[in-house]
């Protein structure tokens, strides 16, 4: 069995962001940067499934991006994945969701992967679409939002988190590409042997221009953060006062009392 | 048999003075931490023989006397059983003669009193943290909750896990204070605690301002500081220790850093002592010492304002049992009102652990009575007005503690909050 992980490095989401000087990213001097944290659930089911099966599965892990998505990288090669693939790519941030989608089912498409995992979406751009858009050019079955998986004879029972806290439990023969979300597991703590070993794993490098050939379908016209409406209140003093006042501000400028 | 190995043992004792773990080397192939007995050293071994079993170590150890599974006698015994067993039984697994469980290695919060009042001279403390780090390093089996810690201390470089950024905004009252090389002589290294935990930062300021007023020149490292790594150590997660240390020594080389003051027990020992074992020798003070000496210069004039209350005063394991500093601390207090502190009925080489220490101040307390509780309950015989201090470790534990005691009336406050408080009202 083949298994792909597609990973995307984001930086720590606790930064403080600034926008960038041509106003239409985010300006990444002074972040530190992290796996994107469904990308995590992606890795660690891909391991689980790997030890399920005896450890016979080759787990590849691709990122694209800049070379510093080589420590993302190496987090996966120590919590268990075999080889790592970075599509070198230093204006990553510029490729929309179908582009990126594009790359990543160029370099899948002659490699027969059985099963592929992404993240639900990014921490960052949060577009949700790179997943599902590969399963689409690859011709592979999909599941989205899975929160449970598992795998036999060839068919993936994958649960899904619907809307309103609906759940959903689908079958999905492979080949099938799958998006993690929260709760799907625990991913693990490399330990120290691991992360050793992770330094003398096979990592190749592919420039992106061999693998894109896709204009892009959307642009980013501004990013800006969102206008300031008003502040909170706060209410201090009497007890009974102060009951009073919220509830003639919540019949005032509220329907709740309606 | 301990008659014989027990003077060979006092006699080929740690020359480092708290029982600081030993550096690791990470290689390819290596076996990180204890999960064996042969790979004990042979003083650890030696050690063990020692032992006349007069359990005065279980008789202070905190975690022993609140009912959970650690008992530091019995994690030596077990090492003995174990090698005269020829390892044939598991050194760490279900608790048994000769093995020691994974639950009571995480109950020791490395408080050091089982250390400081063994009369042969016994080292507990490296023994359990070696098997710590076989746990984290090798089989990453840990409680849960270190799982955030873990990747809050490897992501931006302090527990909480709030942005590096943030990490000098206390000074926004203050002013620009970064510590200019060649200019600055104090390096005010605040700690992760002193920067991001909001009660402590109270007494970061408080300290600020005193300095101020003895006109010493401090500066701060800002966004640029990064966790001493002391909790990392002590859990055992040596490898990150290991980072942190290297790159805090590099920063302090590169900016020339020669003094450094802090109001953290914690980062204190760790800059002091376990730096040494990566070639730098800084001039580390705690503030209580500094602050002492400050008073006895007469460059602060000793405002002797009671004002606090009846006083007692909590020594903190990290700058009492292991850095033997008692007096500087009361020395503080007394200056600052007039009377000397009161002592809990534990004091000093005996005192006991508010719970914190040994990264357990990130752990859930899900055994036994809590540690914070027994102490404060100590306290609360004597009805004092105002519990003193040294550490923002204790600091927590004991306010958590007086809270959920009903207790809130009883104020703490560190010993530069009382010394500032007193200078204010002069």
């Amino acid at each position: 069995m083949n298994i792909l992980v597609c990973i995307k490095q984001v930086p720590d989401m606790e930064s403080r962001f600034k926008v960038n000087g041509t106003g239409d990213w985010y300006d990444e001097a002074d972040l530190a940067y992290r796996m994107n944290e469904y990308d995590e659930y992606a890795v660690e089911q891909a391991v689980q499934l790997k030890e399920q099966l005896g450890n016979q599965p080759e787990i590849t892990v691709l990122s694209i991006g800049a070379d510093r998505v080589g420590e993302a990288l190496k987090k996966a090669l120590a919590m268990g994945c075999d080889k790592a693939v970075q599509v070198q790519d230093n204006d990553s941030a510029r490729k929309d969701p179908w582009q990126i989608a594009n790359i990543i089912a160029a370099y899948a498409g002659d490699k027969d992967f059985d099963v592929i995992f992404t993240g639900m979406q990014s921490q960052d751009r949060g577009s949700a679409q790179v997943g599902v858009t590969v399963a689409e050019l690859l011709g592979h079955n999909c599941a989205s939002t899975l929160v449970g998986f598992e795998y036999a004879d060839g068919v993936v029972t994958a649960k899904r988190e619907l809307e309103g806290g609906v759940k959903s439990v689908v079958k999905v023969p492979v080949p099938a590409l799958v998006t993690c979300q929260l709760g799907l597991n625990v991913p693990r703590y490399p330990t120290l042997p691991n992360i050793m070993k992770a330094k003398k794993k096979e990592l190749q490098l592919v420039p992106v221009a061999s693998l894109l050939k896709e204009e892009a379908a959307t642009g980013t016209e501004k990013l800006y953060p969102p206008v300031k409406s008003g502040g909170g209140i706060v209410l201090e003093g009497d007890l009974g006062d102060v009951a009073d006042r919220l509830l003639g501000i919540l019949k005032e400028k509220t329907t709740v009392m309606k | 048999m301990h008659i014989l190995t027990a003077i060979p043992n006092c006699y080929f004792r740690n020359l480092e003075h708290p029982a600081v773990p030993p550096r690791e080397e990470f290689q390819m192939g290596n076996r990180f931490g204890v999960s064996g007995v042969e790979q004990f050293s042979w003083k650890d071994l030696l050690d063990s023989f020692s032992c006349t079993e007069c359990g005065r170590c279980q008789d202070l150890c905190p975690a022993h006397n609140t009912g959970k599974s650690l008992n530091p006698r019995r994690v030596v015994h077990d090492v003995k059983v174990n090698l005269l067993e020829k390892g044939g039984k598991p050194l760490i697994g279900p608790k048994g003669e000769g093995t020691s469980s994974e639950e009571s290695l995480w109950d020791c919060t490395t408080c050091g009193a089982c250390l400081s009042v063994c009369p042969v001279l016994i080292e507990h403390l490296p023994k359990i943290v070696k098997m710590r780090r076989h746990l984290v390093q090798e089989k990453a089996r840990f409680p849960e909750e270190l799982l955030n810690l873990f990747e809050n201390m490897e992501q931006r470089s302090n527990p909480w896990g709030i942005a590096p950024s943030e990490r000098g905004k206390w000074t926004s009252v203050l002013g620009e204070r970064s510590f200019k090389p060649g200019e600055t002589e104090y390096l005010f290294f605040v700690g992760c605690a002193g920067s991001f935990d909001s009660r402590a930062k109270q007494t970061t300021l408080a300290l600020a301002t005193t300095l101020d007023r003895a006109g010493i020149s401090w500066g701060i490292l800002g966004k640029d500081e990064i966790c001493c790594g002391d909790s990392v150590r002590r859990l055992g997660n040596e490898f990150v220790f290991d980072k942190m240390a290297r790159d805090n020594v590099a920063m302090f080389r590169e900016r020339g850093v020669k003094k450094i003051v802090t109001a953290c027990p914690h980062c204190f020992s760790t800059l002091k002592n376990d730096y040494r074992q990566y070639g730098v020798e800084l001039e580390v003070v705690h503030h209580s010492e500094l602050i002492a000496q400050l008073v006895g210069d007469g460059k602060l004039k000793a405002p002797k304002k009671a004002g606090q209350g009846k006083v007692l005063f909590h020594d903190s394991c990290y700058l009492g049992r292991h850095n033997d500093t008692y007096a500087a601390p009361r020395a503080v207090i007394e200056a600052a009102t007039g009377a000397s502190p009161g002592d809990f009925e534990r004091n000093r080489e005996n005192g006991f652990c508010c719970g914190a220490g040994g990264g357990r101040m990130w752990m859930e307390e899900q055994t036994g009575a809590r540690i914070n509780h027994e102490r404060v309950k100590e306290a609360l015989k004597q009805q004092p007005d105002t519990i003193c201090v040294s550490c923002p470790y204790c600091m927590t534990m004991l306010e958590d503690g007086l809270k959920d005691q009903g207790a809130e009336k009883v104020r703490v406050r560190d010993i530069a909050e009382v010394m500032a408080e007193a200078l204010n009202d002069r």
